[in-house]
């Protein structure tokens, strides 16, 4: 290829031409399921007729019988089927005492912390009748400011997941015990000895006081370790800076991004993310640069607008190559342990030394760029391009001091490899001026965090395996799937406790495991960033027989140390103050403080905002809420800001770990990251169907892990998409299917943190089969950047799961990029002929005249230069909407159900130098809809708000709409989805008991008898609980797909109604422009012409998909995604038309 | 060409052929009424659906005697979507020990019933606390319905719940199915409009690409009610009348609302009709003009009657027909 094409998957690009029959793929495979049911051979689609065999067998069972009257008797059959229909009975339960304020039907919200994505996001959690139906970011949060990570989104399936434990503690292999049992026996253990406690990291100051409390109350005896499994190497900042804060980057403030290592998108979390929207968007004159350097396509990557490929062991030299030209630039001197190794190699240019490719630069912007560097003091440079390293450093000091930010870390970056890179990165922002301004090293005023490598956790390690330690207790934490050593270093523990949410690879070494709640059941509180304080508040009442781990550290202690506990873990025991209340799913009385003489952990936590945290505030919100005031005014909003001082900048040590020198051979070599924005963090989301069946931002595959080579190797290595190989790293060892991804450098494995879990739960250990596919856990390789590693085929197959392709658009010109500066030149469907509009140029459409709409007509714009693919929008849509989880058979079958995807796109002259382009697809609501045309029984029309909707109780399931959609955005519902957990059972199709979720729950409360009826009803009972009631559940056999969230519109209608005014823009979101991360999708109505969208949608250089060819008006509007580099010589239009067709 | 396969799905018919077509085709003839059945059982069955409650609560002593406005329980139809089963509280109010209605047998069901646990010490759920009603009403899963625009907009609790007030037992007055809905959509002030945003645009007929589609839609028919043929109170009805010690009232069930019916006997309707309408005058002094075209066909009907017997001159009929197309409908005139 020499010239610049854009493709979705490789065997398009191979020339393999798709099938003109969209659902071809489909279509075959249930040709051949129904024929192998049926017993037929070979899998054709010949035009034979009815098999001998199928007529014959037809014949014996109904003698005499035609094929037309077989159907007429199927039509009285299903008449009889339906005299067996009838409603059951249904029972009405009112509340004991309405909660004031309360309506009933309508959702409530509150403020509230969750966890879920490795850190604190606060977040307002929607209620149905006590029951969270949805988790969205706390608009009054100024790091998110509303918005929300997909992690955070899915946290709600981790509540209701029915593989948490359920019913109180357990003993030694998994024997069930009392809570006096275990509080007994643990404080028993207690009493004497030598403790350890384990937690994750601590932030939040009831949490920090509470272990502050523990570690007096027990003195020397206790040796406290935060264990975070993706600790990042802060020992290069300690190098650089001495004793400093882990750095906190402000993309937002910066506009140049130079990214070497790691992936800010998924290491940064939600902040990173909304900041990355910001940067984005730029401060008005340019939108923010990303300038990546790396061997793998990392999510970062794949929205960076210059992306260079480096093999792994160079990425270290090519950041203090680049920190060379600005050292110079600068009148600057690097470190001394870098400057001699460096003059070993500079004579040569590093460009050509590290075998990167130079940028390619059309001839007027090549000259513009010579003058730049000249005025800038950087060394001119020869030869076709401008290198890559030149331009990186160029476009840093262009920025000019503290307005760039160059970024490495995350957990790729744990290990001490990648020490060299990261000091290059601090000498970096240091030289650049950005320390202060987009690095800041702020303390947080109540964290407890890991210390590096987590150093604490090695030594308390260290000491059980030394049997120095007698009673081990392990909070929220999985060591035992984390780091190989831990199971063999605390065999020697007398007593280990787990307090654990569910029965994971620690609480199974374990003693004793207490089960504690959910975030969402939990009273705590949290900081999210330096400063910035949050509560934590319960938004339902615990599911299961299980209690707070706070309480269980107070009830132990509490034993233990009898009197000598601190006075805030002990109250007078009252055995009649608290009323008996059970757990909402299996009806167990929950164990209750006040009964056991033990303090509650939500009167501790408010204790401690009444008191310090008041006071550190200089009481915001409002003066007039002090006191309990304060605390109803911070639970109400969330979120409270303290004054915190500033960090001084600190001073570069002038030191710096040098680079070691790269490999010239041609092994391969492994990066384990973290699997992107999904964040399956370290295994901790593992059992999250959720986010199992997201599709990966970059690689599109879902459900299973892989190890994702370059292209170029596979012919080296004799391998092909989907063929399994072992993967040897060390001890580490495991057969994974093999993904050939684009944009890879040749010579690099890329494996991803979180898999590998052994006991997470029922949907983690779905349908895959553990003698072929044993669990392969990267968390547990050390090292974790550019280790050699071992590949072998092992001649066996496994097809990963992938959308990518499945929903195609036969290749019409639909996602657009345009480099920065370039015109929008586009118009190659000027000339319309006269069309049925009545108007002359009016275009032609098969479809009626246009509707005008008077009231509200909701639309929406979609960004791509901000979307980053994250997903985050598809799971909260899930979430909204009810939208089911199918499983991995069906999503290879193209039967994933999200109603709204991203896909994505890769362009560029090879597979190996390529640009990403991810595009969200919804339902375009098009005012000439094509699906409305087909529909035979009128389900899908038009309402009076410009929406196309889909009437489910109408639909009879043709699919006519479905292939009428040139989107491809309608979603068939070919099994019972919604009564399913993770799609049907693997092959047949059959329901498997594992998987309901939706049990025939009998409500016979007036008999007296519970009103759950087996314990195997009781266990799915759960995952009902989080269904929206304002949303349907579709059933078998109906079309189903997004309606820009009507059931927000409506209710906004009824609002409006209600109050008699308008309701200002803004004020009615779609879930997915609710959460957005970066706020690429804006909704809102387009009738307003000062709305948001409206704004939006006028922008010169936005696009309706497909409407120049098929005259569908779309009610979105896209937005090219502008790429920030120079033009390339061939790119002189500006705009890519990557129009396909005839191609 | 025609392959010996497919030659062979044509079927000769043989001796035993007829038969076989004989039987296939009774069943499609038995099915018809099995079909009718449950058309008409699906179309009307749920009307008149009472099903027995734990407590013998008495709409007609509360609503009716007592006066107790229907939002004074049901507080939350003004709100939101459901009219919502009063909070056990909200019973006790009046009830608690000491209060009303000591010593019936029902309160001190209901007195038993709140001091008794939710759960037993297993946390097995027991019948206590609260009681646990059974459904009346109930809409199918996609219905989008909500009371509170219903009620804002002045609809009366009776023109959907039916004389509420004069129920022993709760019972389901209406079919709640969609031609129900439409029948009132289509009828009152707030049949669709299409030029406009507000209003209760209805379905297709509001969506000018199925102008051939609007109102008459052909494909659901109006159909006036048979309100007479409404489910007879149930059996049990008697046994708690007995409960409360009042007789069942006389006329009742929906059979008084219409007075041509029976309960007012047809000499003195004329009187009763104008008796009863000066005392909403006088009560409403200012109810809004509503169309004539509103009213069901039985309405107008049984206005010419009376106009006719009477021998009033027609302007008093019109001036009738006014305040008969009153926002309350039936149950401000048939109070």
């Amino acid at each position: 290829m020499s010239k610049r094409t854009q493709w979705t998957t490789a065997a398009e690009l191979d020339g393999a031409q798709p099938s003109n029959d969209e659902f071809s793929a489909e279509v075959s495979a249930a040709i051949s399921e129904l024929r192998e049911r049926h017993g037929l051979s070979a899998p054709s689609c010949a035009p034979e007729g009815n098999s001998p065999g199928l007529v014959d067998q037809l014949r014996k069972l109904l003698p005499g019988v035609s094929r037309r009257g077989f159907l007429q008797l199927s039509g009285a059959a299903a008449v009889f089927g339906l005299a067996g229909c009838h409603q059951d009975p249904d029972t009405l339960v009112p509340f004991k005492t309405q909660p004031e304020g309360s309506v009933l039907g309508k959702p409530r919200q509150y403020s509230t912390v969750v966890r879920a994505s490795g850190r604190p996001v606060p977040a307002v959690v929607t209620t149905y009748d006590g029951r969270p139906i949805k988790i969205d970011g706390n608009p009054d949060c100024p790091i998110g400011r509303g918005r929300a990570d997909i992690r955070t989104q899915a946290a709600l399936l981790d509540l209701y997941d029915p593989d948490r434990l359920q019913n109180g503690p357990l003993k030694k292999a998994g024997a069930s015990a009392t809570w006096s049992e275990i509080d007994n026996a643990v404080g028993k253990a207690l009493a004497s000895g030598t403790v350890g406690l384990i937690t994750g990291p601590i932030d939040g100051p009831a949490r920090r006081q509470l272990i502050a409390d523990v570690a007096a109350a027990f003195g020397d005896r206790l040796r406290h370790a935060v264990f975070d499994p993706s600790a990042t190497g802060g020992d290069a900042a300690s190098e650089a800076f001495g004793d400093v804060a882990p750095p906190v980057w402000h993309l937002e403030r910066a506009c140049v991004l130079l990214h070497l290592g790691g992936d800010f998108l998924a290491d940064q979390g939600l902040a990173g993310q909304v900041a990355f929207g910001d940067f984005r968007r730029g401060d008005g004159s340019a939108p923010g640069q990303v300038i990546a350097i790396e061997p793998v396509l990392s999510q970062t990557g794949s929205v960076a607008d210059l992306r260079i490929r480096c093999a792994i062991d160079r990425v270290a030299w090519a950041a203090w190559a680049i920190a060379d030209l600005v050292a110079k630039a600068k009148g600057l001197t690097l470190p001394e342990a870098i400057s001699r190794v460096l003059d070993s190699e500079r004579a040569a240019g590093f460009d050509k030394v590290l075998e990167l490719r130079p940028v390619p630069v059309a001839a007027a912007q090549g000259k513009t760029l010579s003058e730049a560097a000249a005025a800038a003091k950087i060394p001119a440079w020869t030869g076709e391009g401008i290198p890559a390293l030149t331009y990186a450093a160029l476009r840093l000091l262009q920025a000019g001091p503290g307005k760039s930010l160059v970024y490495a870390g995350g957990p790729t970056h744990s290990g001490s490899s990648s020490a060299s890179l990261l000091a290059a990165v601090h000498w970096l922002n240091h030289a650049l001026g950005n320390l202060g301004s987009t690095v800041t090293f702020d303390k947080p005023a109540s964290a407890i965090l890991a210390s590096d490598r987590n150093a604490s956790y090695v030594a308390v390690r260290a000491q059980c395996a030394a049997g120095g330690i007698q009673t081990l207790i392990t909070v929220g934490v999985n060591p035992a799937f984390s780091d190989p050593s831990y199971a063999a270093a605390v065999a020697k523990v007398g007593t280990i406790v787990a307090i654990a949410e569910r029965n994971d690879e620690t609480a199974q070494l374990a003693h004793w495991v207490a089960p504690a709640l959910h975030e969402l059941e939990n009273w705590g509180d949290a900081e999210p960033a330096p400063g910035l304080f949050a509560v934590q508040q319960p938004c339902i009442r615990s599911l299961w027989d299980a209690r707070a781990a706070e309480e269980s550290l107070f009830a132990w202690t509490v034993k233990a140390l009898g009197d000598a506990a601190p006075a805030s873990f002990r109250q007078d025991v009252s055995p009649d103050a608290a009323e008996l209340t059970v757990a909402v799913v299996n009806r167990a009385p929950l164990w209750q403080a006040p009964r056991q003489g033990v303090n509650r952990w939500s009167t501790y936590v408010q204790a401690v905002w009444s008191g310090q945290v008041q006071s550190s505030t200089g009481v915001s919100p409002a003066p007039a809420a002090a006191g309990v005031g304060f605390w109803n005014a911070a639970l109400a909003r969330g979120v409270v800001q303290t004054k915190a001082p500033a960090a001084a900048v600190p001073a570069h040590s002038g030191t710096a770990t040098a680079p070691t020198a790269w490999n010239r051979d041609q092994e391969v070599r492994l990066v384990v990251t973290a699997h992107r924005i999904l964040g399956l963090g370290e295994g901790a989301a593992a059992n999250n169907a959720w986010l199992l069946e997201a599709p990966d931002p970059v690689s599109r595959i879902t459900w299973d892990p892989y190890v994702a080579l370059s292209p170029t190797d596979a012919g080296k290595l004799g391998v092909a998409d989907n063929d399994v190989v072992t993967v040897s790293i060390g001890p580490v060892s495991a057969a994974l299917p093999v993904h050939l991804q684009d944009g890879q450098h040749p010579g690099t494995a890329e494996v991803f943190l979180g898999w590998g879990r052994t006991a997470a739960g029922a949907v983690a250990a779905l349908g895959r089969n553990a003698d072929e596919l044993p669990a392969f856990n990267a968390a547990q390789v050390a090292d974790r950047w550019g280790t050699r590693v071992q590949i072998t085929r092992t001649g066996k197959t496994f097809i990963l799961a992938s959308p990518q392709g499945h929903d195609r658009m036969e290749g019409r010109d639909i996602a657009r990029d345009r480099v920065l500066g370039a015109a929008p030149a586009h118009g190659h469907h000027a000339g319309w002929i006269a069309g049925v509009d009545g108007k002359p140029g009016g275009r032609l459409s098969i479809h009626g005249s246009s509707i005008p709409v008077d009231g509200r007509r909701w639309g929406m714009t979609v960004d791509l230069s901000l979307c980053t693919g994250c997903n985050s929008c598809a799971v909260a849509c899930s979430a909204e909407n009810n939208v089911p989880v199918v499983g991995r058979d069906e999503v290879r079958r193209g039967r994933l159900m999200h109603w709204i995807r991203i896909d994505r796109y890769y362009s560029g002259k090879d597979r190996l130098d390529v640009e990403t382009i991810h595009q969200p697809v919804m339902c375009q609501q098009c005012e000439k809809a094509p699906c409305e045309a087909v529909c035979p029984a009128n389900a899908t029309m038009h309402n009076e708000e410009g929406l196309n909707v889909q009437v489910y109780n109408r639909c009879i399931g043709t699919r006519y709409c479905a292939n009428n959609c040139p989107y491809k955005a309608r979603r068939f519902n070919w099994y019972e989805y919604s009564a399913l957990r993770a799609g049907p059972k693997t092959g047949s199709g059959a329901l498997s008991p594992l998987t309901r979720i939706v049990g025939n729950v009998q409500q016979t409360a007036n008999a007296g008898a519970p009103s759950t009826t087996s314990p195997d009803e009781r266990t799915h009972l759960p995952l009902q609980l989080m269904l929206n009631p304002d949303v349907t559940v579709r059933s078998r056999g109906v079309m189903e797909k997004c309606n820009f969230c009507l059931h927000r519109t409506r209710a906004a209608k009824e609002q409006e109604r209600a109050a008699g005014t308008r309701l200002p823009d803004g004020a009615v979101q779609t879930a997915c422009s609710q959460t957005c991360p970066t706020q690429a999708i804006v909704f809102g109505d387009l009738n307003d012409p000062a709305a948001a969208v409206s704004r939006s949608a006028g922008v010169a250089g936005g696009y309706k998909v497909l409407d120049e060819v098929l005259n569908t008006r779309p009610s979105v509007t896209y937005h090219p995604r502008l790429r920030h580099r120079p033009s390339e010589p061939d790119e002189s239009a500006g705009e890519h038309a990557h129009a396909k067709e005839g191609a | 060409m025609p392959t010996p396969e497919l030659a062979a799905n044509a079927l000769p018919i043989s001796p035993g052929g007829f038969l076989a077509r004989f039987w296939l085709i009774l069943i499609v003839v038995a099915s018809v009424p099995v079909l009718a059945l449950v058309w008409y059982r699906d179309a009307f069955l749920d009307r008149g659906y009472a099903p027995q409650q734990p407590i013998a609560f008495s709409h007609a002593l509360h609503a009716g005697k007592l006066k107790l406005d229907c939002t004074y329980c049901h507080f939350n139809a003004t709100k939101g979507k459901h009219a919502g089963i009063p909070a056990m509280s909200a019973c006790l109010g009046c009830h608690l020990s000491g209060g009303i209605g000591q010593g019936k047998p029902e309160v001190a069901k209901l007195l038993e019933l709140a001091s008794k646990p939710e759960y037993d010490d297993q946390g097995i759920a027991k019948v206590g606390g609260v009681v646990h009603w059974n459904r009346v009403h109930k809409l199918p899963d996609h219905v989008y319905f909500t009371h509170q625009a219903h009620v804002a907009a002045g609809v009366s609790c009776e023109t959907c719940h039916g004389p509420v007030k004069e129920m022993t037992v709760m019972r389901q007055f209406a079919d709640l199915s969609m031609g129900w809905c439409l029948e009132c959509h289509r009828r009152s002030n707030y049949v669709s409009d299409p030029t406009k945003d507000e209003g209760f645009a209805v379905g297709t007929a509001s969506y000018p690409m199925q102008v051939g589609r609007q109102v008459p839609d052909p494909v659901v028919v109006f159909t006036p009610r048979k309100v007479n043929g409404a489910a007879p109170e149930p059996a049990h009805a008697t046994e708690i009348h007995a409960i409360h010690g009042d007789a069942a009232p006389v006329g009742h069930g929906d059979a008084a609302l219409v007075s041509h019916g029976s309960s007012v006997p047809a000499a003195n309707a004329h009187e009763e009709y104008t008796r009863r309408l000066s005392k909403l005058m006088a009560a409403y002094p200012e109810l809004p003009r509503w169309k004539t075209a509103n009213l069901p066909a039985s309405h107008r009907a049984y206005l010419e009657t009376i106009g006719g017997k009477s021998g009033k001159p027609i302007d008093e009929v019109e001036l009738l027909r006014t305040y008969m197309n009153a926002p309350t409908t039936c149950s401000t005139c048939h109070q």
